[in-house]
């Protein structure tokens, strides 16, 4: 890799504008060749370019197509375009902006193809909605850690993300559906990526709420089960 | 007599879908083969008693019923694969067209960092 890599920031929106500009801008001061891509993927009303600041690439998609569609589309831009390191971070502010570069070094420095932002105790609390996420959470890892044979520390869903071109065409060709991270890292492990994890302290949501009601958690909990048992009927083999 | 006239009216209703294209004539095909199998299935009298006693059906009216759910299954998870090829086929075009769409973009953003 050059000594000044390529780094294309991608943060996938739907109607969550208000800390969007500041995290666009903080971005753009990082030390290093950042270029940022807003998808905004069907708000209504759609985010308008103006808000951002200058240089920064907005992608409108017509419709609401989900996490999947938007990482696609992100990552097609950065293997088009040359970029060496893809970034996905959230536009709530949730993901520390300044915690960028360490996931980035990860993949630069060549000691990972893929790292991802572990959130340090991401689920703290009692209340119902908590005890099943960590519940779930737990289901994850341990399913992860039966097909890959490898350990997964820390959570399985976080959306801080680097990674390299190679990750990026590995996952450009898989189907990735809405919330897609807990298959994208088990993809990842068992086509043998150099995974890191970097543990960062993840803000808490200042703006809107979390698009995962008891439903769509359900329907997530089938889907993660649905890849786990196809990656066995594949024949996943333990790397 | 009434159960031919109501096999061709069916089929002839389908093919007025398929040829003006309200039905993919693909799609139309299974439909075409349980109509098929029901016209034939019909012309026996004991057709029902048949299928009542391969399932192990004590009430024969039951497998009528039973077979029609059956037909509808089929046909619903026809319907599903189709659609599931129709939305990765739109995925595939978004896709594109997002492609052209930020394609302009790395151009903007290329000239105004000069």
């Amino acid at each position: 890799m050059n000594s000044s890599p390529r780094i294309l920031a991608f943060l996938p929106t739907l109607n969550d504008f208000a800390v969007l500009p500041q995290i666009c801008a903080a971005i753009q001061a990082l030390p290093g060749d950042y270029a940022v891509l807003v998808i905004d993927d069907g708000s209504y009303p759609p985010l308008d370019r103006a808000t951002l600041p200058p240089g920064t690439m907005v992608g409108h998609l017509p419709e609401n197509y989900g996490l999947g569609v938007a990482t696609h589309v992100a990552m097609d831009h950065m293997l088009a375009h040359g970029y060496d390191v893809l970034v996905r971070l959230d536009s709530d502010g949730q993901h520390p902006v300044d915690k960028i570069p360490l996931l980035v070094d990860e993949v630069t420095a060549d000691r990972a193809d893929f790292a991802i932002g572990t959130r340090i105790d991401p689920h703290k609390g009692f209340g119902a909605r908590i005890l099943a996420t960590r519940f779930i959470s737990a289901y994850y890892r341990l399913i992860a850690r039966w097909l890959t044979g490898s350990r997964v520390l820390g959570d399985l869903t976080s959306g801080f993300m680097a990674m390299n071109r190679r990750t990026a065409s590995l996952m450009a060709k898989e189907p990735l559906e809405r919330y897609p991270e807990p298959e994208m890292l088990m993809l990842g492990m068992l086509e043998g990526l150099r995974i890191a994890r970097v543990p960062i302290k993840a803000n808490e949501r200042e703006f809107g709420r979390s698009t995962i009601g008891v439903n769509r958690a359900m329907l997530l909990f089938y889907r993660f089960n649905i890849f786990a048992l196809s990656r066995l009927f594949d024949g996943a083999k333990r790397p | 007599m009434m159960k031919f006239v109501a096999v061709l009216v069916l089929a002839v209703g389908l093919f007025l879908l398929a040829k003006r294209r309200l039905i993919q004539i693909d799609m139309s095909f299974f439909l075409y083969v349980a109509l098929v199998a029901l016209a034939i299935g019909s012309l026996s009298p004991t057709f029902i008693d048949v299928v009542a006693h391969i399932f192990g059906i004590i009430y024969q009216p039951l497998a009528v019923i039973l077979l029609a759910l059956f037909i509808l299954l089929c046909m619903v998870t026809l319907v599903a694969i189709y659609i599931t090829r129709l939305g990765q086929r739109h995925t595939t075009l978004v896709r594109r067209f997002a492609a052209i769409e930020l394609a302009d973009e790395e151009r903007r953003r290329a000239a105004l960092k000069g």
